[in-house]
């Protein structure tokens, strides 16, 4: 089953098979947890998000129709929806409220950690950043240079033509000229597609 | 600012296998539910602006009632197969349920709301009824809601209860009978873990049906079996190997049949047509994309 591409594994999950949707987590749970971080700067939050993707996912399985080989750009879509979503809810604070109590196990491995809490304040102020962008330009560079989908595949999971995806990443590029550090991110991130 | 962006990471140890888990709990249940499981669903039902036709959740089971009686009569095979499948040998099934292991099954009326309570409750749906108890391999249930189809299995593998849900609009048919859910499960030996141990894979096709109906068969990877009817009802299954992973691409075909024999329909004719309801002119079955004058309109069932 694993060498089947996304859309028969989605057809398989349409019809009610939890065990091609677990497939299908498998193949793109890190990069929709990876996509979720940079939307979030927040470790935590990504794997939260990440789950509530899937969820999301699973349930309107049987209202999408995937018209490409992999169903990543469409996740991602999603994914940026979740996050947006949550962002806007104040259960966000209730959520944070019931994590001080709730500790996960993790692993004692110090350097990871130190990794992580690094990674977050990288991310956090390349968010402050970007934040003055629109929140379209912002979600097409997430998309599109940040998690490197294809313009075509982000077309197609947007529903907007490509030369509009182009267009929000041409302009948000234009608009961090004057962010020096960022117009190097997207330079080192990612290319033209 | 340091200008590099943060490089992709895994998931923390471990949390890969538990979110796995803890999501496939949610979509077809295991008698538990995560500690997670409530929170992310709320935040997915919050997510409204994704897609218009998005699927909504709907809070857990209500309080279960005894909507009908199962008869203490046995339950008819499902299916009279053309070729044999390979069985299997399933794990002993909840206390109080059928061994289906044995031909003769004893269906008692009792059994009727836990099976509705538990199948419900895992799909994540309201108040369902029992149309359907069948017993193959495996016991499963067809059941329904006020829009919703649920083929449910009982005591396979170290589940009680998983099912397959879809939206459907359940006061009317497409014609003569409709397909409400395909779904499949793979062998027991892929899945793994010794409740698993051998137990048979299998595809399911549920739906309901007009007064015409007297017989459906369903037709996929070479084989023909004959639907079980009941209740304005169908169901069957076809079992495969333990270690059968899953469908490729194969067709499957759903036909209806008069009394007489006469073909009614087919599962193909449904997918190429689409069906309103006569009274607001919305189309409920088939793609909402085509222009309503090229539609039928609906009939009633039941």
């Amino acid at each position: 089953m694993t060498t089947e591409d996304d859309r028969a594994l989605w057809s398989q999950a349409a019809g009610g098979s939890a065990h091609a949707f677990g497939v299908l987590f498998d193949r793109h749970a890190k990069a929709v947890y990876n996509h979720c971080f940079r939307l979030t700067a927040s470790w935590a939050e990504a794997e939260d998000h990440l789950q509530a993707t899937f969820l999301l996912a699973w349930r309107k399985r049987r209202d999408v129709r995937l018209e490409r080989e992999s169903a990543l750009p469409w996740l991602l879509t999603v994914a940026t929806n979740v996050v947006r979503n949550e962002q806007r809810s104040f259960s966000r604070r209730i959520k944070n409220l019931r994590r001080v109590g709730e500790e996960r196990p993790v692993p004692d491995h110090s350097d990871q950690v130190a990794e992580r809490l690094d990674d977050q304040r990288r991310m956090k102020e390349l968010l402050q950043a970007v934040e003055s962008l629109p929140r379209n330009e912002r979600e097409a560079l997430a998309l599109c240079v940040w998690s490197e989908v294809s313009y075509a595949d982000a077309a197609a999971a947007l529903g907007i033509t490509e030369g509009s995806v182009r267009a929000r990443v041409s302009k948000a590029k234009s608009k961090l000229q004057q962010h020096r550090e960022l117009v190097h991110t997207v330079a080192l991130s990612g290319e033209d597609r | 600012m340091t200008s590099m962006l943060p490089p992709t990471r895994d998931l923390p140890p471990g949390r890969h296998s538990q979110i796995r888990a803890e999501l496939e709990d949610a979509v077809v249940g295991g008698g538990r539910r995560s500690r997670l499981a409530v929170p992310i669903l709320a935040a997915a039902a919050a997510v409204t602006t994704v897609a218009a036709s998005m699927v909504m959740l709907r809070p857990s089971a209500s309080e279960p009632s005894p909507a009908v009686n199962i008869t203490t009569s046995p339950a008819a095979p499902t299916s009279t197969q053309s070729s044999s499948p390979t069985p299997g040998s399933p794990s002993s099934p909840p206390p109080g349920f059928p061994d289906p292991t044995k031909p003769d099954i004893d269906i008692k009326a009792e059994m009727t709301p836990a099976i509705e309570e538990g199948c419900a409750k895992v799909a994540g749906v309201g108040k369902a009824t029992l149309y359907q108890l069948l017993s193959a391999e495996t016991t499963w249930a067809l059941l329904y809601t006020d829009k919703e189809a649920l083929s449910c299995d009982v005591g396979r593998g170290d589940k009680n209860y998983s099912a397959a849900v879809s939206q459907t609009s359940v006061p009317f048919l497409p014609g003569h009978f409709s397909v409400d859910v395909r779904n499949f499960g793979p062998g027991g030996d892929v899945v793994g873990g010794p409740s698993w141990e051998r137990m048979p894979g299998y595809r399911t096709v549920v739906g309901r049906i007009g007064p015409k109906v007297k017989k459906v068969t369903y037709t996929v990877d070479g084989q023909t079996v004959e639907a079980k009817i009941e209740r304005g009802t169908y169901a069957a299954r076809i079992s495969y190997p333990s270690n059968w992973t899953g469908p490729n691409q194969s067709p499957e075909v759903v036909r209806a049949y008069d009394e007489n024999g006469e073909l009614l329909g087919s599962s193909t004719d449904l997918e190429n047509t689409c069906y309103y309801t006569p009274n607001d002119m919305k189309v409920v079955y088939g793609t909402r994309k085509q222009e309503n004058a090229d539609c039928k309109p609906v009939s009633p069932w039941r």
